[in-house]
């Protein structure tokens, strides 16, 4: 006997196989019940006729119409009444202009003074700071860096030389909670070791939103923007103007693009510009902005990386925004040419680099080029320190760079 | 399954959650050691928390804090006589919360047939001794039946 | 040739010459002494062996030199992680708060104001409070009403709760920064100290003494040896998990408030709760037993000062369970956020749940939504609560707590009604709570030189330990799924046993328990031929460096 006969004694299929024969083969019993049933002469009926007669006429069913336990909201289409035929371009902050800051300076009309900043930065920045709050610097780059316990998937890391290959995730501090940690333990330190009179003048939001909505040529524009730190004080900030000869980088023709090219058209939005402060508050001056570049969440609209040239457009683009929404809720909504300029700090970080700038806003008449037009003092590319991580298992901080903590000092005193 | 559909909720509508269904609960003894404000009950399938709160609280007048609810899986066992395993129905288990003021002890009905328990168990012990007192004394004549005695 | 192999070899001979069964003579002349001296009498029953097996290894874990160290031997003996009760932050059943204190151990007093120790501050903080409160008043109005914040809502939690304690969190914000700003100059410890938003707070511990869930019963039943043994108290793992708004550490720690004698004191004894805490409405969860207080060992400021709590799970909280069950959780939550967070630290300081400290620890914990206050201040004075210590330790852990107080009545038109400077005063003075340097030794039980991993000056066990201890405390899933009985199994070859002509593969059926693998009991990572070091190297795998307990 061969040995897959017994096996085969066990097989599942056989079992299977004699159920459906056994199954299939089924006839009804004859009970003999018809026959009784016709000897007393009631007359039988065959079943498949039976259902056969009411196949034919099928019960109408009333249908309940279903509200549900809350309202389904309209589909964003022409048809909402929300709905407006102008296409409003936007810019939020999670996405970045193509040309960068060429492009940035053509949307909001403004000419950049490279590398220079007011004089009283300049001065208040060369100020030696106690050796105390440098040591505090370097425990907040390490604590953001190092020794918080945030443990969350970080992207996924790619081998441009063989990019099927899967490596395990990494768990670590993301971008966003790094950048939170720093930027506030910084603004805690340079508040800490200021006079308590200059700190009681200042306020400090975290994660407000600014908006501001504005027309250019034909085009209907919007720039959602969110301060992730936002310093106000109770009196407008001012800045003595540096000398009056500087080499303004002019507004460049970025033909053959547009300048509008990579803000996606909205159907949806409203028109009025939005200042996250209520008028009556005292401390509603915008002083310095903070601005958070998060890589995991800023990106282009094509999937290309993105450069430091539309870095740099970012930190102008943030500080036109909090600039006209607060001379919006200032002048009303219609002004065009301010009567006094206002200036905002503005401060971007990956954490690493810092990017310095002022910005000088006299007028929301983004036409053209010409006319008055919005200045940008801008320091950018100045990095915090070199390399801070956990190298093999040693925490690592290196070659830590104290004027950083100055310009940062400098502006929160201006 | 009850045999009254619960009429289905239109937005608007009250929410009815009382409707003379087909509802049951019956109290169960709870595990030995138990916080003393919590009472045991099995109920039936369809009932929800909601449904469970109020009945207790509406027809028995019954503070109820909380409601815990959990289906257990009914066993799993061989028929009797066919060799197929067929399984018990699922069970709906409530813990009722009470204040924690109050304490709840499950009531001892069957004391009385406990007791009765208890004497059988004493007779059979007479029976188990006799017996044994008899084999012991025959123990020198075991082929001997025992009506063959004097 | 032959004599080079032989004199290879000769090491090898040696071994085997070895005089196995001889022995040194005794040259000890005081061999007889006048009293007999007799070993000591070990107990030989099954529960002694098992309990000297267990202290061996707390003894173990105690002369391990470093933090990470000890917190990997706390979870060697599960591969899949301890069984942990979890005890969350902000849900808390009804009636939470005797378990709480039992599991915690500690004393509550409730108060309605600061111990003591805080009257020395009084005058300084009056006059802060002078200072500050039109600011802070502003604080509330601006917060409340003026400011739009940009906030994302979580689908985990509920969104009443997620806005009301981002409303508070802004504002805990906002009045740390003045009082800090303010107290920069007058406290040298609070320019120094840290500030975290919502870090990271985890602890875990071993609460013995408690009754046995029915599974481990009916488990113990099938075991004759352990037929007499049903109710035995069982250890179980607790895990507290939380996240506060806000916190500040320093380098220094807290003082006492009180001496550490009075941690004996039998009126601060804590009534035992041995019900299982699935009866309360907790759940228990698989998982690695993590300690962290917010920071990675090797940062300086090892000490906290104190941490801001939300209380938003109040609102959300089932309505039933009535307003004096929902200050009763308010203390809850501050007992397990206070010890949570101290335990954290001690186990940097290099205690774990077996070692227990020497030292109190102190923190200030505060629960609030901008409107209500309450204030505790916690000092712990044991963390051993295991099985062998939980009926025998003298020890308990104190808690001062006031109910929640009204900052302010109401906000109308812009301004703030009935603001209590009372309330302002008792949180000026927790700041004003300076930590003071301890003359006895802080890390008992760490190593002299080597206190945590970095300081290892092995390059591959330090990079081994760095990464096998934070792939530990993520509590990332495993890599491959944890061993499950499928219910066909369940019903067809361990209930009844229909398929008996089946090879046994299963674990269930050759008697393994999947849950008793312990930590190490894995392959280590294959090191690839090409990768291995040039002449012929036979090692396949990487080295491990668990610690051996």
């Amino acid at each position: 006997m061969k040995l897959s006969q017994i096996l085969n004694r066990q097989h599942i299929d056989f079992m299977f196989k004699k159920h459906w024969a056994v199954q299939g083969k089924r006839f009804p019993i004859d009970t003999g019940l018809e026959h009784l049933l016709k000897e007393k002469g009631i007359p039988v009926e065959d079943a498949l006729e039976f259902v056969k007669v009411h196949e034919r006429k099928p019960l109408s069913k009333e249908r309940i119409n279903i509200v549900g336990a809350y309202e389904t909201p309209l589909p964003l289409d022409e048809n909402n009444p929300d709905y407006k035929s102008r296409p409003c371009l936007t810019l939020t902050n999670t996405n970045v202009l193509l040309e960068g800051i060429s492009q940035a300076q053509v949307l909001t009309k403004t000419v950049i003074a490279e590398d220079k900043l007011p004089n009283k930065i300049e001065e208040l920045a060369e100020i030696s700071i106690p050796k105390l709050v440098h040591e505090g610097v370097k425990k907040a780059i390490l604590s953001a860096n190092v020794f918080d316990c945030e443990q969350k998937k970080l992207p996924k890391v790619k081998d441009p030389a063989r990019p099927a290959y899967n490596f395990p995730r990494i768990l670590g501090i993301s971008d966003r909670r790094r950048n939170e940690i720093i930027t506030n333990k910084l603004l805690q330190l340079v508040e800490k070791s200021s006079d308590f009179e200059l700190s009681q003048t200042r306020y400090v939001l975290n994660d407000v939103e600014c908006k501001t909505v504005f027309d250019k040529e034909d085009d209907l524009i919007q720039f959602q923007d969110m301060s992730h730190i936002l310093v106000t004080s109770n009196k407008p900030l001012t800045h003595e103007l540096p000398e009056r000869d500087i080499p303004f980088v002019k507004i460049p023709d970025l033909y053959p693009v547009k300048y509008s090219v990579t803000l996606p058209p909205q159907h949806f939005y409203d028109e009025k510009s939005i200042y996250p402060i209520q008028p009556s508050i005292t401390n509603k001056h915008p002083h310095t902005t903070w601005l958070h570049f998060n890589r995991t969440e800023v990106s282009n609209i094509y999937e290309t990386p993105v450069t430091d040239a539309q870095i740099h457009g970012r930190s102008l683009t943030h500080a036109f925004t909090v600039a006209t929404a607060y001379a919006k809720q200032l002048h009303g909504e219609e002004v065009q040419d301010l009567p006094e300029p206002i200036y905002v700090n503005c401060i971007q970080t990956d954490g690493q680099k810092y990017h310095f700038g002022v910005f000088e806003l006299n007028t929301l008449n983004v036409d053209g080029v010409e006319g008055t037009k919005n200045v940008w003092y801008c320091k950018n590319d100045v990095k915090l320190y070199d390399r801070s991580c956990y190298f093999n298992g040693m925490p690592v901080l290196e070659n830590y760079n104290p004027k950083v903590f100055g310009y940062i000092n400098a502006f929160y005193h201006c | 399954m009850s045999t009254r559909w619960y009429p289905i909720y239109q937005r608007g509508n009250p929410q009815l959650r009382v409707f003379l269904p087909n509802f049951w609960m019956k109290m169960v003894r709870p595990h030995p050691k138990q916080l003393p404000n919590i009472v045991h009950f099995q109920c039936s399938m369809e009932m929800t928390k909601y449904d469970i709160k109020n009945y207790l609280e509406k027809i028995y007048n019954i503070p109820v804090v909380d409601v815990r609810t959990k289906i257990t899986l009914g066993r799993f066992r061989k028929d009797y006589g066919q060799g197929y395993i067929v399984k018990d129905d699922d069970v709906k288990y409530a813990y009722i919360v009470l204040p924690k003021d109050m304490t709840f002890k499950f009531p001892e009905i069957f004391d009385s047939k406990k007791n009765d328990e208890e004497e059988n168990m004493k007779s059979l012990d007479e029976a188990k001794k006799n017996f044994s007192d008899y084999l012991e004394k025959n123990k020198d004549r075991t082929d001997v039946p025992s009506w063959f005695s004097i | 040739m032959h004599l080079v192999k032989f004199h290879r070899n000769l090491p090898k001979f040696k071994f085997w010459t070895k005089r196995r069964y001889s022995h040194a003579l005794l040259t000890d002349e005081n061999e007889y002494t006048e009293a007999p001296e007799y070993p000591p009498i070990l107990d030989m029953s099954l529960q002694g062996r098992k309990l000297r097996e267990r202290q061996i290894v707390h003894e173990k874990i105690q002369k391990l030199n470093t933090v990470e160290e000890k917190q990997i031997a706390l979870n060697m003996p599960r591969y899949y992680g301890w069984k942990c009760v979890m005890l969350n932050e902000d849900k808390i059943p009804y009636n939470a708060l005797p378990l709480v204190k039992c599991y915690t151990r500690t004393h509550f007093i409730p108060s309605s104001s600061l111990p003591d120790v805080y009257s020395e501050t009084a005058s300084l903080a009056d006059l802060v409070v002078k200072q500050t409160k039109s600011l802070i008043e502003d604080i509330i109005i601006l917060e409340s009403e003026a400011v739009k914040h940009n906030y994302v809502a979580e689908q985990e939690k509920p969104e009443e709760q997620q806005k009301e304690d981002m409303i508070t969190k802004n504002i805990v914000k906002q009045i740390n920064r003045i009082i800090c700003n303010k107290l920069s100059d007058k406290a040298s410890h609070i320019l120094s100290s840290q500030a975290d938003y919502e870090p990271r707070h985890e602890a875990f511990w071993f609460v013995g003494g408690l009754d046995v869930p029915h599974t481990v019963r009916n488990q113990r039943k099938k075991h004759k040896w352990l037929r007499d043994q049903l109710e035995e108290p069982i250890d179980r793992p607790v895990q507290y998990i939380g996240t506060p708004l806000l916190t500040l550490r320093s380098n220094l720690p807290l003082k006492p408030l009180l001496p550490y004698v009075e941690a004996t004191n039998p009126d601060f004894k804590v009534p035992k709760f041995s019900f299982v805490p699935e009866s309360v409405g907790y759940h228990t969860q698989h998982r690695h037993g993590t300690n962290i207080p917010g920071f990675w060992t090797g940062d300086c400021d090892e000490f906290g000062l104190l941490s801001y709590h939300g209380r938003g799970h109040i609102s959300v909280r089932n309505p039933s369970f009535g307003l004096e069950d929902n200050v009763e959780a308010l203390h809850s939550q501050a007992l397990k956020a206070s010890f949570g967070w101290l335990l954290g630290q001690a186990n940097y300081q290099g205690f774990t749940t077996y070692n227990d400290i020497t030292y109190p620890l102190v923190t200030q914990t505060i629960i609030t939504n901008g409107k209500l206050w309450s204030f505790y201040v916690y000092q712990m004075n044991t963390i051993a609560m295991h099985n062998e210590q939980m009926d025998e330790n003298p020890k308990h852990n104190i808690c001062f707590g006031t109910k929640p107080l009204q900052l302010y009545d109401t906000i109308e038109n812009g301004q703030v009604k009935g603001f209590n400077e009372e309330v302002l005063k008792m949180l000026v003075q927790l700041y004003l709570n300076a930590p003071e340097e301890r003359d006895h030794e802080m890390k008992p039980f760490l190593g002299k030189e080597e206190q945590i991993i970095a300081d290892i000056e092995d390059d591959e066990k330090r990079r081994w330990l760095e990464s096998r201890y934070k792939h530990l405390v993520s509590n990332r899933p495993k890599h491959y799924l944890m061993p499950e009985i499928y219910l066909w199994e369940r019903i067809y070859k361990i209930k009844h046993n229909t398929r008996f002509f089946e090879a046994k593969r299963r674990f269930f059926e050759r008697d393994i328990n999947p849950f008793k693998r312990r930590l190490d009991e894995h392959l280590p990572p294959y090191i690839p031929k090409v990768l291995r070091p040039y002449p012929r190297c036979r090692k396949k795998f990487e080295n491990t460096y668990y610690p051996k307990v």
